[in-house]
Formats: C-alpha cells, structure tokens, sequence
C-alpha cells in the first residue's frame, strides 16, 4: 500500500490555508437533490473564534448545511471557502483540508470495530503520519480533556450514549481542528446525558474554537452562541446576537418555531 | 401488536410444509426400516461391510486431509478474490465491468464444467502444466466460482454498513482506500460471517467435483477416495464410510451458521 504517499500528500500552493482569511466562507450555496431544492442560495462568512449555532424547523437543510462545508455533500452551485481555500477547486486535496475541520454527527459515528483509542488514533495514523507513540499522546491528551482517559480500551458498545459522543469530540480534536462543525450532537442522547456533552463544547468555545453547531439546545445558544441563525425552507432567514433573535426574532416563522420550542 | 390474516399464512404454511415434510421422511424411514430387516444380510455386507472399512483406515484420513486442504485453499483466496470483485463492482471505474462479467460467468456456469476446463481445457490450449498437477487446475476453478458467489455476499455485507460510518471516516481526511480498508471492510466481513461460513459447506462439498481432475493418488479427497475404494473392493463400504465423515463436518457446521444468524439477530 502507497502508506507514504498518503503520509505526506502533495502540496498544492491553492492548499495552503491562509491566516487572515475566514474560517469558514459560503457564497450563493445552492443544493438540489433531484427535484427538490434543499438549500437556496446561502451566504455565510464566520469569523475565527466564533461559536455559530443554527436551528430551524426539521428539513429547513441545516444538516445539509455543515455538510456541504465539508463537502460530504457536494453542492449543485456556490462556492465554499475553507481559510481562503476553495473547495471546489479540482487541485485543492480535500482530504487534507477536511483534517482542519471536525465534524461531529448526531449519531457519533465512532468505528465500533475499534477501541477507545484506536479510534482516536487511526487518522492520524493514517492521515497525519504521525508516529504511534505521538498519537497515542495525543489521543490520551484529548481523551483527558473529554474527561474519559480512563476508557482508552472500552469498545464503544461499551460506552453510554454521552460518554462515546465525547470521544467522537476527542477523536476530531486529535486532529488538531482549526474548527468544528456540530450536526446535533445531543439529539439523540438521553436528557442526562446532554449536560457533560455539552460542558465538553462550551469548553471548547471557551478556548477560542471555531464553531457551527446545529442544535435544539436554546440555552446552549443563548449562553454560548456568539451568533445565531435561524434557517427556513433552504434559506437564513434571520440572524444575529442570539440573546437578540431569541428574545425579539423580526420573522412571523422565527416568531412561530421559538414559540413551539421554547 | 396488530395480526392480520397475511402475517398468520405464511407460519401456517410453513408449519404445515415442514409438518408434511416430516411425515414422508418418517414413511421413507419407515420403508427403509422394514427393506432393511429383510435383506440385512445383503444390505451390511454391501454397505456396512467392517472388513473393508477397516482396510479403508488410515489412509481415508489423507483423503480427508486433502478434502479440508483444498477447501480451504479455495475458500481463502477465493474469499479474497470476492473482497477484491466487490470493491470493484462497488467502483465507478472500468474494472467495475470486469468484476461483473466475472461473477456472471462463474456463478453462470456449472462448477462441475468450471472444473473441466481449468484443469484440462486450459492446459491444453495454452500448453502449460499446473504446478502440482491438475488437481490444483480444479482447485483454481473452485477459487473463481466461489469468489464470484462470495462477492455478491460481500458487496451485501458493505451496503449494510451503516453510511455514516463512511462519512466519519472521510470528515477525518481518510481517503478512500484506507477508508475502506480500516473501516469498512471490517465490519461488513463481520456482518457477512454467517453467509460466508454457509459459503464454506457449500464449498466442502463441491469439492467432491474434483474428481474429474484426475488426482494421482496422494491427492485424492475424500469422494475420489471412496469411488476408487469402490473399484478395488468391489463393495460400497468406501463410499459411506466418505459420506459419514462429510456428514460429520457439514452438519456441525451448518449448526455453527444457525447459531451466528441467532447472534447476528440479537445484536441488531
Ligand atoms: N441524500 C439525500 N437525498 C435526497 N434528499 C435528501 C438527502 N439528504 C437530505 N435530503 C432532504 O433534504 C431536506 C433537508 O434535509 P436536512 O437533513 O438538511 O434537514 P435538517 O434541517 O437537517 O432537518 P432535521 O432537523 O430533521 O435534521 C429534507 O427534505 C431531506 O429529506
Ligand atoms: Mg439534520
């Protein structure tokens, strides 16, 4: 197996991310599936140490959203900017740009064939070319941060719902993320489970991580959003201050989702 | 839960066939019961014969060396071979369409005809000698067909991971192959155990086909063992002697799949 080409992927001079650029930059996204379009044309530009969360009504495309960021979704027009790089660019070596950007599901998506820590250590392993010793730091070091070093060879099946949610966290952070992207996280955990899932990312936000978060959780908005968007029918409807929009949304739908979630 | 008439029917149905198969092995056993109390004399001498099965041993166990040793040749690389088919059906590349004129001819043809033309067909059109001898030509045969029947079973094995896992993987900067390698294919060999394990029977079996090959005498499997004891007995002993000991691998092994479908079930 070509092991050493994947360890060092050729560097393209369009690959090089640039400092001052956003993060994360998204012009005129459009997304059809077939017939039915899912995202009608999405400008968002996110400014480095930004915490962004989006809701919205269930199939308004948030989802389809952060995964057209990373391109798991590739859009029908638009363009995506990951710090100035352009994703769609046929040179750009995507699989390098995607270790710079988390992502964490709703449904953890940890490899249940691997334990605690080979699942944090297999892409950098195998992406990063890190050396075994090196990762297996590393993934103590962000397992620890998650506050589950003391599971590094638990299956995932052995693990609660919160519990291996954490270690998705871990496994992404292992990459050393310029950001992070959220598609909702704690949707599908049990109500006690939601708070150390949560104090896990508002830690994060707190040491100045990039984030968009996708999400139900109104008081993880209010309390750590540094902005809020609410999307409708594949389009943003309304953003800003998420005490503001919260507190005094201007849109009849933004009036009437808040009502039935709050 | 709601029954309807449509959930009911197909248990009936099942029951009543399994109920009427029953009764005509218990009428076929019953016949053979009283054909064999009349002519058991007959009947021990030219099937149960101990004299002739004691001369059978220990040689029979070469034979059953070599059915397990060509099982298991074929049922490794041709396992590989269906690895390597399905990834490349499940490819957008050209090769997709050599993998599927592949797995249709060899699961199209009979094995037996499979057999036949890579031990002896081949050799003599391309003037060449299978290292070993033609035997090894069949087990070659044997290699392709079950790589062709074992692919679908693959294939249907990394559609049922679910495609998450896939997107995990690739958020990571994985690319595809080692994607595939470390995180797919692991755990859809896991799901496709049962039908592979099935796979294997049916293969054990099969390899009674290679009596065509022509084995020199160390390389007999167990029905060429038993066909040629046949011949030099003049007695059908060697026969059900190699139909006992097929009987006492499949039947464990047919068990073995029962039991990891049972698991299989209870995991999901
Ligand atoms: N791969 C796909 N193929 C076809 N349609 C899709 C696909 N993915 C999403 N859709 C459709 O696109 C629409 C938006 O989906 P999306 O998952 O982005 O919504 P969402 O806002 O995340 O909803 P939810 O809150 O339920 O997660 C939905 O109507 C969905 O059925
Ligand atoms: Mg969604």
């Amino acid at each position: 197996m070509s092991e050493a080409a994947s360890k060092s992927p050729k560097l393209h001079p369009r690959d090089t991310p640039n400092p001052d650029a956003p993060p994360i930059k998204v012009v005129d996204l459009h997304k059809q599936f077939g017939d039915l379009e899912v995202l009608k044309g999405i400008d968002l530009e996110i400014e480095r140490g930004e915490v962004v969360c989006v809701i919205g009504p269930s199939g308004s495309g948030k989802s389809t959203l952060l995964r057209s960021i990373n391109l798991l979704e590739w859009p029908t027009s638009g363009k995506v900017y990951i710090e100035g790089i352009d994703m769609l660019d046929p040179d750009v070596n995507l699989d390098r740009v995607r270790t710079r950007i988390g992502m964490v599901f709703q449904q953890f998506n940890l490899f249940p064939h691997m334990t605690v820590l080979r699942n944090v250590t297999i892409a950098q392993l195998k992406v990063l070319g890190r050396t075994k010793s090196e990762a297996t730091d590393i993934a103590e070091a962000m397992l620890r941060r998650v506050g589950l070093d003391d599971k590094l060879h638990a299956y995932p099946s052995q693990l609660s719902g919160g519990q291996q949610q954490r270690v998705a966290i871990a496994r992404s952070l292992a990459m050393n993320p310029d950001m992070m992207l959220f598609d909702e996280p704690t949707s599908s955990l049990d109500p006690e489970l939601v708070g150390e899932v949560l104090e896990v990312m508002r830690n994060l936000a707190s040491e100045g991580m990039t984030m968009m978060v996708v999400t139900h959780e109104m008081g993880f908005a209010r309390e750590v959003g540094t902005r809020l968007i609410f999307m409708d029918d594949g389009q943003i409807l309304e953003q800003g201050d998420p005490k503001e929009v919260l507190a005094n949304p201007q849109h009849a739908r933004t009036q009437s989702f808040l009502s039935k979630v709050l | 839960m709601a029954f309807s008439l449509s959930d009911i029917r197909p248990t009936l149905r099942r029951r009543f066939a399994r109920g009427s198969s029953y009764t005509i092995a218990a009428a076929v056993l019953i016949l053979l019961i009283i054909y064999a109390s009349r002519n058991w004399e007959l009947l021990s001498r030219n099937f149960f014969n101990a004299e002739v099965a004691a001369k059978l041993f220990p040689n029979i166990f070469i034979a059953l060396g070599n059915t397990l040793l060509y099982t298991l040749v074929a049922f490794v690389f041709g396992t590989l071979l269906a690895i390597l088919l399905a990834l490349l059906k499940i490819s957008k590349g050209p090769l997709r369409w050599f993998a599927i004129v592949f797995i249709e001819i060899f699961r199209g043809l009979p094995a037996l005809l499979t057999i036949f033309i890579f031990a002896f067909m081949l050799t003599m059109a391309f003037q060449f000698r299978w290292p070993g001898g033609n035997m090894w030509g069949g087990v070659v045969a044997l290699i392709f067909v079950t790589g062709a029947y074992s692919a679908e079973i693959v294939r249907a094995g990394i559609d049922a991971v679910p495609k998450g896992q896939r997107e995990a993987a690739r958020s990571l900067g994985m690319s595809g192959l080692p994607t595939t390698v470390f995180v797919i294919l692991p755990q859809a060999i896991r799901i496709v155990i049962p039908p592979l394990t099935n796979e294997f029977v049916l293969l054990l079996k099969d390899t009674a086909l290679l009596f065509i090959a022509g084995a020199t005498a160390f390389q007999r499997e167990l029905t060429t063992f038993g066909r040629d004891g046949l011949t030099t007995h003049a007695n059908s002993t060697p026969l059900v002697v190699a139909g006992l000991l097929y009987l006492l691998l499949t039947i464990p092994l047919t068990y073995l799949v029962g039991m990891l479908e049972k698991r299989m079930a209870v995991k999901k």
